[in-house]
């Protein structure tokens, strides 16, 4: 069923969060390629999707930032709380981009037209007051496609509202090109189809679009119909999956109440991934002692890893704690309550997994696929910080269904935490995937040993590996012993190990650990 | 269009001529942004290891040694940073902290291992043309016929393959177009119990074909103290070598 909705959509809001001057040239530049420009930029010929040189040699007076996405949510948060006026169902999708459905308020507020009107005013005013004039659109459309191109058309007009009436979302979009569709490879064959507009790309049959396009096709179809390209596998959930992080303390700090969100995060994604579920759209609740309360949703094109949901809840917990005075809760935070709101099957859609910034990364995807398809889904991985001691823990590979592309970019307190006892830089390149059991011997030929205080029973001059059944090798030089009491609070995952830094004489050099009596080599500096 | 990897700048002049002054004039009418299309960058500090200045498109580079592993990571860094994706085929035992460690970009780095499964070259040839760098594990097993077919898909889809045996002396089956072993690494840092790995002091040997036929030897430091690779000069001690390493 399509909601009717208002959507409004901010283009520029990754340079408008930067707090540049509204007159000044400015692009952010990811992966070498322009995402986002201010107006002075885009006069000058700088088009999203340029190389950065060609941008410089465009306008050589260019400033070029960097995407900080915690910056521009954190910012964006000020906008969506003056949404909250409106409606208490504020659906976030990503900085510069939010909607809301408008059967109640439409109605309360007099109809859709006034409510995009007093939307738009309050939005206008706002950014008026930072300089930035003509940077936001509202569109109000049966289903978020159809509003959203309505908000983009909106943004050149004198109000900054562009009403649909309900029922003429089809007729609306019929003249845009395919290309609005955002599949590149679809809109190209269509276009040597000769079916250039999204009316003709409607007016085929859906059994031929099937047939010729297969399931992506038809919820392009079904966009160009004006219809929500929600695929039929996206269901509430059928259970709650509802994750509750309790803080005691209060949590006065962003990055205290984050840490909380971390382990909800995983708990949620472990109960989802154990019947193979993903999260499409995320209800996060945060509230204080004192009984403030704020509530986002959160929606995402792919489905949300659990690094992507840490990431929302800290946008949300920023654009609240740090926000203007005004808005700020004033007690500490007490329960933050993650509850997913759509699923899907966790091999589900793929689109948009990495933000379909460029075109190389889409052709990359693509080849992945493929990939996958070869070799198994859990054989591709992609990195995901972590935090850690050992260096296998600080990075793990994590499998590359479901991830959305914006992790690793933000920080968390578990990456920045001091971790006492970890290895210091430069880290090793090699982990040896099995365990490789030596002997660390001293002059006379004995085992060496770690006490309980941390204290070596003599220096080591020898390691022998185990293959290699008489002799070994001289060490060279050697630190340590590091001792490492990990997760000593539970007894399961509890580990007592001590670490030593070899040099050999033939110029390897390794890290090796003693846990329980015996030596084995933990990675290695290759 | 214009295929520029050819240029070659006058190097024998005749002594009358002051060289200084017209080797500037050719790097400043060298056609930079064509050449660049051909050539993938490397970090600013890795160049010269390379006879064409960066990571050549469609060709072969092997990387091999002790200490291969992390040399290998650096060679891709500069890659990743200016836009490139980066596959890495097989290498289960590569630290994922390696990686970002070396500056790759998180977001662009995909690890694939084939495990048994035997379809090593198919993965390959599907990543070609696809991503930009492909780091294979020189472990992994590969018939002769495979490598040919999968070099002249390279040639035609301007990906770079880098054929990775880690600890390992001498690289790999492929007919490298450049190759680089890595050799006698001191490590410093460490004595006797305190301290910990700093820096490590290694010689490349760089051969292959075309403009890199002649082997060529560099001292580096891989890493220095600031993570990077520093060339040294080779008859530096290791006394001096700390203020090399601490650029």
């Amino acid at each position: 069923m399509n909601i009717r909705s208002l959507v409004v959509v901010c283009p520029d809001w990754p340079v408008i969060a930067t707090a540049a001057p509204a007159d000044e040239p400015v692009a952010v530049i990811v992966a070498n390629r322009v995402t986002a420009t201010s107006p002075a930029a885009r006069a000058e010929g700088v088009e999203v999707g340029l190389r950065r040189r060609e941008a410089q040699r465009r306008c050589p007076g260019l400033q070029i930032v960097d995407p900080e996405p915690d910056r521009d949510a954190r910012v964006f948060a000020s906008i969506a709380a003056l949404v909250d006026r409106f409606t208490p169902r504020v659906e976030l999708s990503s900085p510069g981009c939010l909607a809301f459905p408008t059967l109640g308020p439409s109605r309360y507020f007099g109809g859709d037209e006034q409510l995009a009107l007093l939307v738009a005013a309050d939005i206008d005013d706002a950014l008026h007051s930072a300089g930035w004039a003509n940077a936001v659109g509202i569109g109000v459309a049966d289903g978020l496609f159809a509003a959203t191109r309505a908000a983009e058309v909106a943004i050149t007009q004198p109000h900054h509202v562009h009403v649909v009436s309900s029922g003429d979302s089809a007729n609306f979009l019929a003249p845009f090109s395919v290309s609005a569709l955002a599949r590149p490879e679809l809109a190209d064959v269509l276009q040597r189809l000769g079916l250039r507009r999204l009316g003709d790309f409607a007016s085929l049959k859906v059994d031929d679009v099937v047939a010729r396009f297969g399931i992506d096709g038809r919820l392009a179809h079904r966009l160009a119909h004006g219809l929500d390209d929600r695929p039929s596998s996206v269901s509430m959930p059928q259970r709650s999956f509802d994750v509750t992080a309790t803080l005691d303390p209060p949590a006065e700090r962003v990055d205290t109440a984050a840490f909380a969100a971390r382990t909800a995060a995983e708990e949620l994604h472990e109960q989802l991934g154990a019947e193979g579920l993903a999260c499409t759209r995320l209800r996060v609740v945060i509230e204080t002692d004192v009984g403030e309360r704020l509530e986002r949703i959160w929606r995402h094109e792919g489905a949300l890893s659990s690094n992507g949901i840490v990431d929302r809840v800290r946008w949300q917990l920023d654009g609240w704690l740090n926000g203007p005075s005004g808005q700020r809760p004033n007690g500490g935070v007490t329960r933050l309550l993650l509850a997913p709101e759509e699923v899907l099957p966790a091999r589900g859609r793929q689109h948009g997994f990495w933000g379909g910034e460029t075109e190389a990364d889409e052709r990359a995807g693509r080849a992945l696929a493929r990939v996958q398809a070869m070799v198994g889904v859990a054989a591709v991985t992609v990195p995901e910080r972590r935090g850690g001691r050992s260096p296998a823990d600080v990075v793990v590979r994590v499998p590359f269904v479901g991830i959305d592309g914006g992790d690793g970019q933000g920080r968390d307190v578990a990456l920045d935490a001091p971790w006492p006892g970890r290895v210091p830089s430069p880290l090793p390149a090699l982990l040896p995937t099995e365990l490789l059991p030596i002997q660390v011997l001293d002059a006379k030929g004995a085992l060496v040993w770690v006490s309980g205080r941390g204290t070596l029973s003599a220096e080591p001059s020898m390691v022998r590996f185990d293959d290699a059944a008489r002799g070994g090798v001289s060490i060279a030089g050697w630190a340590g012993p590091w001792p490492c009491d990990e997760r000593w609070w539970d007894q399961l995952t509890h580990r007592r190990r001590a670490r030593l830094q070899l040099v050999l004489v033939d110029g390897r050099a390794l890290l090796v650990q003693i846990e329980q009596g015996s030596w084995s080599v933990e990675a290695i500096y290759d | 269009m214009f295929d520029t990897v050819g240029v070659v700048l006058p190097s024998a002049l005749p002594s009358s001529v002051a060289s200084p002054s017209l080797q500037e004039l050719a790097e400043r009418i060298r056609p930079a942004v064509l050449a660049r299309q051909s050539v993938v960058p490397v970090l600013e500090s890795l160049a010269f290891l390379f006879p064409d200045g960066g990571l050549v498109r469609g060709s072969v580079v092997a990387v091999g040694g002790i200490g291969a592993t992390s040399l290998a990571l650096q060679l891709v860094a500069g890659a990743s940073r200016a836009g490139s994706w980066v596959a890495v085929v097989g290498l289960s035992d590569l630290a994922p902290v390696a990686v970002l460690e070396a500056g790759i970009d998180a977001a662009r780095v995909v690890f694939i291992d084939p495990g048994h499964s035997g379809r090593q070259a198919d993965v390959v040839a599907a990543l070609i043309g696809a991503v930009d760098v492909v780091v294979l594990d020189a472990r992994l097993p590969m018939r002769a016929t495979e490598t040919r077919r999968l070099a002249s898909r390279l040639r035609e889809r301007g990906s770079i393959l880098l054929s990775l045996s880690p600890e390992m002396e001498r690289p790999s089956s492929w007919s490298a177009d450049l190759s680089l072993t890595v050799a006698e690494g001191r490590w410093a840092g460490p004595e006797c119990g305190h301290g910990h790995l700093q820096l490590r002091r290694v010689q490349i040997e760089v051969g292959g074909r075309g403009r890199a036929n002649r082997p060529v030897q560099h001292e580096v430091l891989l890493p220095a103290l600031s993570g990077h690779v520093v060339r040294i000069e080779s008859d530096t001690d290791d006394a001096t070598v700390l203020s090399f390493a601490q650029r």
